[in-house]
């Protein structure tokens, strides 16, 4: 079942209130709630061409390496099978970087996998769109 | 103790700071050189590293000639090269190829390979 945002199942919406969540976890660097949003399996392909893992994705919030100034994501399609929720949409961005300032238009594909009683983020690819120059 | 350092050359200014944080994160010291030229001037300055991680499509110079120049130099000539590349068909003389996008678990596991065994020399 392929739904846009507007005609949503029950599951779509705690999956759209958990998107907003990640994105908020990742903009205050919140490690904990990360903990339990993001599945031990999951991989992030990046708009830096990195294949990466939970823990390193952690590590690198953890000292620092990955902070965020500014982070909007827009969920634009849900599509639902099984345990499985696959979003869709886009999202803004500026990097807490002394060398890389620009602001970030990406596309993402989000993948969410039901784990027990919660929804875990299994899978996540972004791509870059644009980028505009912007002060640090 | 200091910890063994690598030489990231990639042109891309995203994907190097990634590189760099990553292996920092993992314990290694890190030069980055936003082309071949610039890694070149470097290591003419510098003592060798135990590794080098090497983008071929680069302006002022691309991996191709950087090797070329590399193996020039008579202390530099046996650093073991990782070259990095979205390139799928690139012919090139290094130790190891990855093709983009990286996998990190991948990537580190080449860099504790090359960095233990030159370290063990």
């Amino acid at each position: 079942m392929t739904d846009s945002v507007a005609s949503k199942s029950s599951n779509q919406v705690e999956i759209e209130t958990l998107e907003q969540r990640e994105a908020e976890a990742m903009l205050h660097a919140d490690l904990a709630a990360l903990e339990n949003l993001w599945s031990e399996h999951l991989l992030v392909n990046s708009t830096a061409n990195i294949i990466a893992g939970k823990q390193m994705l952690l590590d690198l919030i953890r000292n620092g390496r990955l902070r965020l100034k500014s982070y909007e994501r827009r969920t634009l399609r849900f599509t639902e099978v099984g345990n499985m929720i696959v979003t869709t949409g886009n999202e803004t961005s500026q990097l807490d970087s002394a060398t890389i300032t620009d602001l970030l238009f990406c596309s993402y594909m989000n993948v969410w996998v039901r784990n027990g009683d919660s929804w875990q983020l299994f899978a996540r690819h972004v791509g870059l769109i644009g980028r505009q120059p912007r002060q640090a | 103790m200091v910890s063994p350092s690598i030489l990231v050359v990639e042109d891309d200014a995203d994907a190097r700071e990634a590189l760099v944080d990553i292996l920092e994160v993992s314990g290694y010291s890190v030069v980055p050189a936003e082309n071949g030229k610039k890694a070149i001037e470097y290591l003419r300055a510098a003592a060798p590293p135990a590794l080098i991680i090497l983008d071929l499509l680069m302006p002022d110079m691309d991996g191709w000639e950087f090797r070329s120049q590399q193996k020039k130099i008579p202390n530099l000539a046996e650093v073991p090269v990782v070259v990095v590349t979205a390139f799928s068909g690139a012919k090139v003389d290094a130790n190891d190829v990855l093709i983009k996008p990286i996998d990190v678990d991948r990537l580190l596991d080449l860099v504790k390979h090359y960095v233990v065994s030159e370290q063990a020399l």
